[in-house]
């Protein structure tokens, strides 16, 4: 008489075809496992190596200076300065611990300072996150540097995405585009200085400080045109190793999209 | 199951077979184009003599094309960082014979083209050096027969 | 029949089960987190739980979403079936790590509390490609979650069966949500041809599985008489149901499970009181029918569950003239006792 085999959760012994059928279905899953697992595993996009040096707190020396954003100007040799950007903890701005830092020291703007901080930094941009500005000394002294020119060169019209630095150039991955917009949202509007990002065909990125067109401090007003790509109109300006782009909010056009793909 | 669950499974099935693949087609065909950008507004030294020598560090990539009028005047040392480097500051410095840090030839930023004007003939090597975490990124020493 | 309020009525092939589950998140977490070491290594630790998480959600869904109707077309599929709902929860952890870490990563130590930011963060509602993606997988996790919250039988029993069922049948608007999440969000962006693919594929599998099964079940259904008539029907000959088997009659779209059992006949009504499984695909054990998916089982002569158990399946009038089985279409009260109808040899 045929076995009449039949399969009941709660009885030990499973009948031996159902368990024969239920052995290759385990490894038919095991398959599908692997390959899934393969497939979104191997195919991601590259990741940038872009650094935030959380376990390592590091000392910058240079000159405070607060326009157009909070930032440390140092001297790497003779002649040579870089502008090392502040920024605060979490999805934050440095303006609470440069408040920190003032209530003890009085006016830092122009005076030579060390922070300590946790080391930002990719693709030649290095930017620092202040360190506990309540417990750490900072200290004063006059600045050993000339005068910063700022240089001014002209009226540019660009396009490129505008994006929060301490996560494309941190540890962010990645750290624009869709699925990153959310974060950059909150940390633009934390206080963190919005900067423009660019790429060229070759694959080299330009940045530019975001200001107004007055060159001052612009955070809420560009949030609805974070994280995509855009095209904007301003004036341009050097500064060392920056550049500063002073932009019209209302001039600012979404680029909307085609069939081409996202890619960086 | 009976008849009533049946038929909401077939109400649930039709809607998500009508709806899901548009939302998965328009998605993927409607990805905003990442503008690219051709202007570029670093100042990159136009002076361009002719290629003397190469020399490669592809691992991390750089290239290192030493340019002049002819062999015996070498008068440029142009360096095309391919790939980021991964430091909070990269000068490039001479290397000495005795492997040190030696005269300072200009700093790097982002990846792209760099020429620097260049004094010493047959290079012995060049450094790149963090100044701000105070070590060393990359040596380089340079074959010339 | 978990009832009383125990967290799990562990047996062996549960545990088996679980084993291979941990086994299989287990596979699949070594593999992505290793290729993705090794071939893209900047990575950082956050983005790789993110997706590892998140991807693994996804193909858990799929399986637990093929497995209801792989267990129809095919029975050597049934314990899949069995402890279909310790994957669910399962797939449940697995997409709250995901959610967890991405609310934390993208919307946290910011200027607002981290939920609305969710929400409004990015405004562009009205957008195809720019809509905010994460508000979709926030909306499939608190289904996913309601789910799992109520997976457990007690809840079968005191919520209405109505209102549970409807409540797990929003599975399907969280792969609804989950398969637009993803192709809103991270496949804006990730560039290779593979990923939506395989998403694809696993689209048309499901598809296909819900409608072989669907079509195998509407052909069951075409005959049919109304519930309330008063007439003997013609099932079938006696010698066409097996020995502790059933054969299955179909009333107003509805079922009637006819078993032999002991040289006698009788008749319940096909769906199991525990999660709706077909008695009439099940079997007599010890004197019981019992439910193919769940082992769930009923007295043949009055649908009773053997004590201590209490539930209780509509019974039939059942007669046999000339060796043809007929059955009385008009359900008595749950529980109510009926003499079989007896076999002369």
């Amino acid at each position: 008489m045929k076995k009449d085999e039949f399969y009941i959760g709660y009885i030990n012994q499973i009948p031996s075809k159902i368990k024969r059928k239920l052995k290759f279905t385990v490894w038919i899953l095991v398959l599908v496992v692997i390959v899934f697992a393969v497939v979104f595993s191997f195919f991601q996009n590259k990741f940038k190596n872009s650094t935030f040096e959380l376990t390592n707190v590091s000392e910058i020396t240079g000159t405070f200076h607060s326009k157009p954003y909070p930032s440390v100007r140092i001297e790497l040799s003779p002649n040579d300065y870089k502008n090392v950007l502040l920024l605060g903890f979490g999805k934050f701005g440095p303006d609470k611990d440069i408040e920190n830092m003032e209530s003890r020291l009085n006016s830092i703007e122009g005076k030579e300072v060390s922070i300590k901080g946790n080391l930002i930094y990719y693709n030649g941009k290095t930017l620092l996150q202040i360190a506990d500005s309540e417990k750490f000394p900072v200290m004063k002294k006059e600045s050993q540097l000339p005068e910063r020119k700022i240089n001014s060169l002209g009226e540019i019209e660009i396009e490129g995405e505008v994006i929060d630095p301490k996560c494309y150039f941190g540890v962010m991955k990645p750290g624009f585009g869709k699925i990153h917009r959310s974060c950059a949202v909150r940390c633009i509007s934390g206080g963190i200085p919005p900067v423009f990002t660019t790429r060229s065909k070759e694959g080299n990125s330009e940045y530019f400080m975001i200001t107004d067109s007055k060159g001052n401090k612009i955070n809420h007003d560009i949030l609805e045109y974070v994280g995509q790509p855009v095209k904007v109109k301003g004036a341009l300006e050097q500064l060392d190793n920056w550049f500063i782009l002073k932009l019209n909010v209302e001039d600012i056009e979404l680029l909307k999209g085609n069939s081409k793909i996202y890619s960086n | 199951m009976n008849a009533r669950l049946r038929k909401r499974h077939l109400i649930f099935w039709i809607l998500i077979l009508i709806i899901l693949p548009i939302i998965m087609i328009r998605a993927k065909i409607n990805i905003p184009q990442q503008p690219i950008e051709n202007k570029t507004y670093s100042k990159i030294n136009e002076q361009k003599p002719f290629l003397i020598k190469e020399s490669n560090d592809l691992k991390n990539g750089l290239k290192f094309n030493f340019r002049g009028e002819n062999k015996n005047q070498i008068s440029q040392l142009e360096v095309i960082l391919i790939k980021p480097l991964k430091d909070a500051s990269s000068t490039l410095f001479e290397l000495n014979y005795n492997d040190e840090k030696g005269t300072f030839i200009g700093e790097m930023n982002e990846t792209g083209v760099y020429r620097f004007p260049l004094k010493e003939q047959r290079l012995y090597g060049v450094l790149i050096f963090d100044e701000i975490k105070k070590d060393v990124v990359i040596k380089k020493v340079f074959q010339w027969d | 029949m978990g009832l009383n309020y125990q967290l799990v009525l562990w047996n062996k092939n549960k545990k088996v089960y679980d084993r291979f589950i941990l086994l299989f998140v287990l596979l699949y977490l070594l593999l992505f987190w290793g290729i993705t070491l090794i071939t893209n290594s900047n990575t950082s630790l956050e983005t790789l739980t993110i997706r590892s998480s998140g991807t693994l959600a996804i193909l858990l869904l799929h399986i637990i979403l093929s497995i209801g109707p792989l267990a129809r077309i095919n029975k050597k599929f049934l314990p899949l079936l069995y402890n279909r709902r310790h994957l669910g929860v399962s797939m449940f952890l697995i997409a709250l790590i995901h959610g967890g870490f991405s609310i934390f990563q993208f919307h946290m130590l910011g200027d607002v509390n981290p939920i609305y930011s969710v929400f409004t963060s990015n405004l562009d509602y009205s957008s195809l490609h720019d809509f905010p993606f994460q508000v979709l997988g926030f909306l499939a996790l608190l289904i996913l979650f309601a789910m799992a919250a109520t997976s457990h039988d007690f809840w079968l029993a005191n919520l209405s069966a109505k209102t549970w069922k409807t409540l797990h049948m929003l599975v399907y608007v969280a792969y609804a949500l989950i398969v637009s999440h993803v192709f809103l969000g991270a496949f804006q962006q990730e560039t290779s041809p593979y990923m939506p693919v395989l998403m694809g594929i696993g689209f048309v599998v499901l598809v296909i599985l819900h409608i072989s099964a669907g079509i195998k079940e509407v052909k069951k259904d075409k005959q049919t008489y109304e519930a309330s008539d008063e007439d003997w029907k013609y099932v079938c000959e006696i010698d066409e149901i097996e020995e502790d088997r059933a054969k299955i009659f179909i009333v107003d779209h509805e079922r009637i499970a006819i078993f032999k059992y002991e040289n006698k006949l009788s008749a319940i009504h096909n769906v199991c009181k525990h999660q709706g499984g077909p008695l009439g695909e099940g079997k007599i054990i010890d004197g019981c029918i019992t439910c193919p998916w769940h082992g769930y089982q009923y007295l043949p002569q009055n649908g009773q569950s053997p004590p201590p158990f209490t539930e209780k399946v509509a019974t039939y009038y059942v007669k046999i003239e000339d060796k043809k089985v007929y059955v009385l279409p008009k359900p008595l009260d749950e529980g109510t006792e009926v003499s079989p109808a007896i076999i002369e040899s």
